[in-house]
């Protein structure tokens, strides 16, 4: 799930930019220190999409670097355990399928498939097919599926994701 | 699927989708419609200068927004918040309405369990105002 | 109970029971409760009467009901001494139990009439029993039969004034051996209750408190713990160490009934139909080859596998069918009972190990999988299975309470509270507490592990911590009763593990990284023509990846060899050069459009390691042909390289080549990119691999002179090939060098002072074989009288060891030219000054040296520091030797000896000087005798330091025995032929080349190898003929 959140942040500045465009210059490293990381804390910073504050500068003695405290707004996306979401079918294997949904990767496994759904080994492209045929999961296909659970480390957030409730599975 | 009983003791932020529960971290956060992501994204990208780098998450994210997002224009994005948001629903849950659009109320509880707090009618009610929106906008 | 005042009155009632049976009395006993009694035969069955009886007397049941906090603990002696006792017992029939029934609870509810009233009023006063315990040690194993004689001596003096047995029970725990326990008022009736007793230590009984008593008693209880499915295995026998679960438990006879998986022998079986064709067997059809109990004689253990009905039909064995009414219909061969295909089998409580027994995943399954098969094909017995309740076929894992920690959720499985969730709070000795999860129950509960079982519900995200898969962590798939399912975080593959090894946690592990010499990403050889890249490091084995993209599980022992080819390229699909450490992309295969960095090249695949793959922790194996370069910016793929850590940073570079342009141009930017390893290992790299593939000669070592190609190096080794034999030996690679390169200007141009200050050790090493030349010469010199001056044949050796100038300076280190070391430093100073430069300098430091000598020995002559001396040896010495590499060969014959250690050569040395020579047809003088000064040839060296010789003067005059104390060798001279005669050298034949009197050693051009040595000339002798 999405959502819109104020996050803080110390930022180091090189002295070499202490000069006019100081704070422009703030603001683009902060863009690029932050966005596209991802914090088992929060989860994907996608963007952000506003600076609200940046504190006065601190020249620190040690490096000469200087420290200011900015608060900003992101987009933010992290799965939650239960939630229920789309995602596009990346790859299919044996053991069952990975997903995605924008940043995150989701795998489900074929213990979290409905038992109906066999893996089709012979297929050109590998797929999921259900016993009468009339469903198949392979690759770029749309997919709701419910979060079960997340592995989050500092940099990284991977999903296992099941299909085997109710509504869940190919959205046609 | 989550069972109320076993909350983890302490090990973990306790989050609990049934009872709208979330990390302490996020108490703060307003949750967005894929509609609204795709949005923002696209402006983001847009006002950006002429090639700035985006990482690869960005685009992965626009991508999926753009792909899963139900309304396209901001007025019905509008209503929809003005809606669902009358009928006393959680930020979650309004976004998990409007990203997922389930078509009877069985299968919102199903899919966004805590909504069964909510009646089966007043919630089938709801379902068919958005889908207008969708179908009309 | 306060019984004292009754007592007599009760014994006298007793007696009319027991008169008549033993068993009465044990009845007795035990209705009475406080006298468990010594007479340790009571049985369950007993038990179950007695309440059978008190049911009907409701006046009991008050009496019982006052006593009831002596009851517990009476009841369990009475248990405790039922099981070791009663099968003895076990056979008397019950229609004497009945009887005596009859007539005891008669007689006991006339007795109970009369004592009831007095016997409150005592007992209410009196809470406290007046009974005590005494403690008494009787000898090992004969506890038994001392309690039995107890019992007949109180049977026999029952009527007996005095000597009256008094005591009110005795008993003896199994898990004390040795120990009786007797309860009576008085220590006297104890004492007069044991005289006469053999059984017992002659100690004095010892009064045991109460509260130890109980303890006594309940720890008894332990051993008892034997519930359906419990786990055991089997100690002894054909099913030795086999897994079983039991499935009933008899206490009275100490026999458990275990559920196991069969081992028939069908083959002794139908061989044994043959033999004895018919036999009678209570529950088999009256053909005893149907029995599948292998005869124990059998050697070869039969298979474990599970009992099918169809095949012992088939093979024609005979087999019942009976029902039970306890556990369902069973099939019957050879006495053996069989269902569902496990084998029903009791086992002695002694041939099964109950204690901390758990199974293994395997062998769960096994008995799982069974279950399963049963449920779905065999409706018959599963039925039967079904309606056999009793004992669970999922049996239950009796987890170790280590196994649980704080915080973990677990699931009641057992008891009352079964599937109650729970927080455990605390651990302590076979105890957990938790806090149930319910809103209605909030209490503290207390659980014995067993009861409890960790619960994981699917997405967890959980650490093994414990069997095969330990230290792994995973989410969870699929939870099961026996086992979860989880996905690997490292590998991304799903493993199976049980719940009790699992933990939740929220880190991820990365996993072992080596095992052995091995480490995660090397490539190693599976077969002979296999290799793979090692993808995970399990406990004792690897998941190897090989070139077919298949992933094998390989034991540590069963790896091969590393290989190591880090400087292997090859080319890429547009012909770049690609080397391990490039970061690369597919373009075609599955792979296509992955990136990654090269770990491994191995013939035409590359093993790449990607960020966005999943499976082999991100391995894969393209072909060469389908990757590309990572274009442009080579910047970037040196981040990769240290991305990747200092492991698989590639120094080489293909070798030479590319080297000499990263470092002409900087062009790669390879080693400004790359921290630790850059720079200076490069270079050195660069300088080794320049030896690749050409020929050089061997410096120094047994093999020095010698040319040979060089095959393969590494920093500091290089192999040769020889030329002449083919042979390949692994030489350091400062001991080669390219020809027509002179070895000096090598190393000495090549090698700064840095290079030089760490090979000092080296030169020394080197060198220390001229050293006791020197000293040797000049003891030679000395002892000789000779004339030349030690300072010439310093020259001399200085001159040799040109090349090697250090070597003088350890050469100081020697004792005897100890007081020059303090020059040492000096002189290294010197070099460092002088590295890279010409030889002239290296020339001057021997000269430079000698100062000091001549200062500091003023008894030898010095006063010649001549140059020319040298430059004189060379005149002599052949010219070819000074334009090619003069000092070399020279130095060959102190060569050799540099492996051995300096002080041994030493003492070698000056052995050698002690020794008597070795050789025939040698020129030798005589010294004194008869002969003086005459010359012969030595024919035979007769002893050790003697020999025979011819005279040389015509007279051909054959002398014998001749000392060698009074010969002289004959001194050689140029181009003569010699002979050694001394040393590790001896008995090698050559020409003198250079004579050097100075030093009194000559350069013989050896034979064998065209090599030339240095020898001192009393080591050499000329060779006649």
């Amino acid at each position: 799930m999405f959502f819109h959140l104020t996050l803080e942040k110390d930022l180091h500045i090189h002295p070499k930019h202490c000069g006019p465009n100081l704070f422009s210059i703030a603001t683009q490293q902060l863009h690029s220190e932050v966005e596209g990381t991802c914090s088992g804390r929060y989860g994907f910073i996608i963007t952000i999409t506003s600076v609200d504050f940046i504190s006065k500068g601190k020249v620190l003695e040690s490096s000469g670097f200087v420290v200011f405290q900015v608060r900003y707004n992101a987009i933010i996306f992290k799965p939650f355990r239960g939630e229920v979401l789309d995602a596009i079918v990346t790859k299919v294997t044996n053991l069952g399928f990975f997903a995605e949904a924008g940043p995150l990767s989701i795998f489900v496994s074929t213990q979290l498939i409905p038992s109906d759904m066999q893996f089709d080994a012979q297929s050109a492209n590998p797929c999921f097919v259900s016993e009468d045929g009339s469903t198949r999961i392979s690759k770029d296909d749309e997919v709701r599926l419910q979060i079960k659970g997340t592995r989050i480390d500092a940099t990284e957030i991977f999903a296992i994701g099941s299909i085997r409730e109710d509504y869940l599975g190919v959205i046609s | 699927m989550t069972d109320p009983l076993l909350k983890r003791a302490g090990i973990q932020e306790e989050e609990d989708l049934t009872l709208l529960k979330f990390p302490k971290d996020l108490k703060d956060a307003k949750f967005l419609l894929n509609s609204e992501v795709a949005i923002l994204l696209e402006h983001r990208k847009d006002s950006s200068d002429e090639g700035t780098e985006f990482p690869q998450t960005f685009h992965k994210t626009l991508a999926y927004a753009e792909k899963f997002s139900r309304y396209k224009n901001r007025t019905s994005i509008k209503q929809v918040r003005i809606n669902l948001t009358k009928e006393n629903l959680a930020e979650f849950e309004i976004a998990s309405l409007a990203n997922l659009c389930p078509e009877n109320s069985d299968e919102a509880k199903s899919l966004i369990p805590s909504l069964k707090r909510i009646d089966d009618d007043a919630l089938q009610a709801t379902l068919d105002e958005l889908s207008n929106l969708r179908k009309f906008n | 109970m306060g019984r004292s005042d009754d007592d007599e009155e009760y014994e006298e009632e007793e007696e009319e029971v027991l008169d008549d049976d033993n068993e009465d009395y044990d009845y007795e006993e035990e209705e009475e409760e406080e006298r468990s009694s010594k007479r340790n035969k009571k049985s369950s069955f007993f038990d179950d009467e007695v309440e059978v009886a008190n049911g009907d007397d409701d006046e009991d049941d008050d009496e019982e009901a006052e006593d009831g906090w002596e009851e517990m603990p009476a009841e369990e002696i009475a248990r405790t001494r039922d099981r070791s006792i009663y099968m003895d017992n076990n056979n008397r029939a019950d229609a004497d139990i009945k009887d005596f029934k009859n007539r005891f609870v008669k007689s006991y509810r006339d007795h109970d009439d009369d004592r009831y009233d007095d016997d409150e009023e005592d007992y209410m006063d009196d809470n406290i029993p007046k009974q005590s315990y005494w403690r008494l040690k009787c000898r090992l194993g004969e506890e038994k039969l001392f309690i039995a004689s107890m019992m007949q001596k109180m049977f026999n003096n029952i009527n007996h004034p005095t000597d009256k047995v008094l005591i009110k029970s005795i008993m003896s725990p199994q898990h004390l051996p040795g120990h009786i326990y007797v309860e009576a008022e008085r220590e006297v009736h104890v004492k007069t209750a044991i005289k006469g007793m053999s059984q017992l230590l002659p100690n004095a009984p010892i009064l045991t408190p109460l509260k130890d008593i109980i303890e006594i008693i309940s720890t008894s209880k332990k051993n008892v713990d034997l519930k359906k499915g419990t786990w055991v295995r089997i100690k002894l026998g054909k099913y030795k160490a086999d897994i079983g679960q039991i499935v009933s438990y008899d206490p009275s006879k100490s026999r458990v009934t275990v559920k196991i998986i069969p081992r028939i022998d069908f083959a002794a079986m139908t061989e044994d139909k043959k033999n004895k064709p018919t036999n009678t067997a209570a529950n088999t059809n009256e053909d005893g080859t149907k029995k599948k109990e292998a005869p124990k004689r059998k050697r070869t253990r039969p298979q474990a596998r599970f009992f099918n009905p169809d095949e012992v039909e088939k093979m024609g064995l005979l087999m019942t069918k009976t029902a039970t009414t306890l556990h369902g219909s069973f099939y019957v061969l050879n006495n053996e009972k069989y269902k569902d295909g496990f084998l029903y089998k009791p086992f002695r409580l002694s041939s099964i190990i109950v204690d901390g027994v758990s199974p293994s995943l395997e062998e769960l399954e096994k008995f799982q999988d069974r279950e399963e098969k049963v449920g779905s094909d065999n409706e018959d017995y599963s039925r039967n299975s079904r309606s056999d309740a009793s004992a669970p076929l999922l049996p239950k894992v009796v987890p170790k309470s280590t196994h649980f920690s704080k915080g973990d959720t677990v699931k009641v499985i057992e008891g009352d509270l079964k599937n109650l969730m729970g927080i455990v709070q605390t651990i302590e000795d076979g105890q957990v507490t938790i806090l149930p999860v319910h809103d209605n129950f909030k209490e503290i509960l207390y659980f014995k592990p067993h009861e409890l079982q960790k619960y994981f519900k699917v997405g967890d995200h959980v650490k093994a911590i414990a069997g095969r898969y330990e230290g792994e962590t995973g989410l969870v798939l699929r939870v099961e009763d026996l086992t979860i399912v989880l996905l690997s975080d490292l590998t991304m593959s799903e493993i199976k593990v049980k719940p009790q090894d699992l933990q939740e946690c929220t880190e991820i592990a990365t996993g072992k990284l080596e095992l052995g010499n091995y480490e995660l990403h090397d490539l190693v050889q599976i077969t002979p023509q296999k290799v793979g890249v090692i993808v995970k490091v399990e406990r004792d084995s690897f998941k190897i990846l090989d070139e077919g993209s298949n992933v094998s599980t390989v034991k540590l022992q069963e790896v091969g060899n590393k290989r190591r080819n880090k400087s292997i390229t090859t080319l890429d699909a547009h012909n770049n050069t690609v080397t391990a450490g490039d970061g690369v992309e597919v373009l075609d295969g599955i792979y296509r459009g992955k990136q990654g960095t090269i770990l491994h090249i191995s013939r035409n695949s590359l093993f790449i390691k990607g960020r966005d793959i999943y499976e082999n922790g991100g391995v894969f194996v393209v072909r060469t042909s389908y990757c590309s370069l990572l274009g442009g910016s080579k910047n970037k793929l040196n981040n990769n390289n240290n991305s990747n850590g200092g492991g698989y940073n590639n120094n080489s570079n293909g070798g030479g080549r590319d080297f000499n342009n990263n470092r002409g141009g900087g062009g790669r930017g390879e080693f400004s990119g790359r921290g630790g390893m850059g720079g200076g290992g490069g270079r050195g790299r660069g300088r080794d691999d320049g030896f690749l593939h050409k020929i050089v000669t061997i410096k120094s070592g047994p093999w020095k002179g010698y040319t040979g190609i060089v095959r393969e190096c590494t920093e500091t080794m290089a192999q040769v090939e020889l030329q002449t034999n083919s042979k390949r030996l692994n030489v350091q690679k400062t001991n080669i060098a390219l020809p027509g390169e002179r070895p000096q200007s090598q190393d000495y141009s090549d090698n700064n002072s840095l290079y030089h200050a760490s090979r000092t050790p080296m030169h020394r090493s080197e060198d220390p074989s001229m050293t006791p030349m020197r000293r040797s010469n000049d003891l030679w010199a000395m002892r000789s009288n000779e004339s030349s001056s030690s300072s010439s044949s310093n020259h001399w050796f200085d001159d040799n060891n040109s090349h090697d100038y250090n070597s003088t300076t350890p050469g100081t280190n020697y004792s005897t030219y100890s007081p020059y070391t303090p020059n040492t430093p000096s002189e290294f100073s010197h070099h460092h000054n002088s590295g890279g430069n010409n030889r002239q300098d290296n020339y001057s430091t021997p000269y430079d040296r000698n100062t000091p000598m001549n200062l500091n020995t003023p008894s030898n002559n010095f006063d010649t520091p001549t140059p020319g001396y040298s430059s004189s040896g060379y005149e002599h010495s052949t010219p070819q030797d000074i334009p090619a590499s003069p000092f070399t060969p020279h130095n060959a014959p102190q060569t050799p000896a540099t492996p051995s250690t300096p002080a041994n050569e030493d003492q070698e040395e000056e052995e050698i000087e002690a020794q008597f020579w070795v050789g025939v047809n040698i020129e030798v003088i005589f010294r004194e005798g008869p002969h003086q000064n005459k010359h012969a040839m030595v024919l035979e060296n007769t002893t050790e330091s003697t020999c025979k010789v011819e005279l040389l003067d015509g007279s051909k005059e054959i002398v014998s025995n001749v000392s060698q104390n009074i010969l002289t060798l004959a001194p050689p001279i140029k181009k003569d032929k010699v002979v050694v005669v001394k040393g590790k050298y001896a008995s090698y034949t050559g020409t003198l080349f250079v004579l050097d009197k100075d030093t009194n050693s000559g350069i013989v051009k050896v034979d064998s190898n065209l090599d030339f040595k240095v020898f001192k000339m009393t080591q050499i002798a000329k060779l006649l003929k």
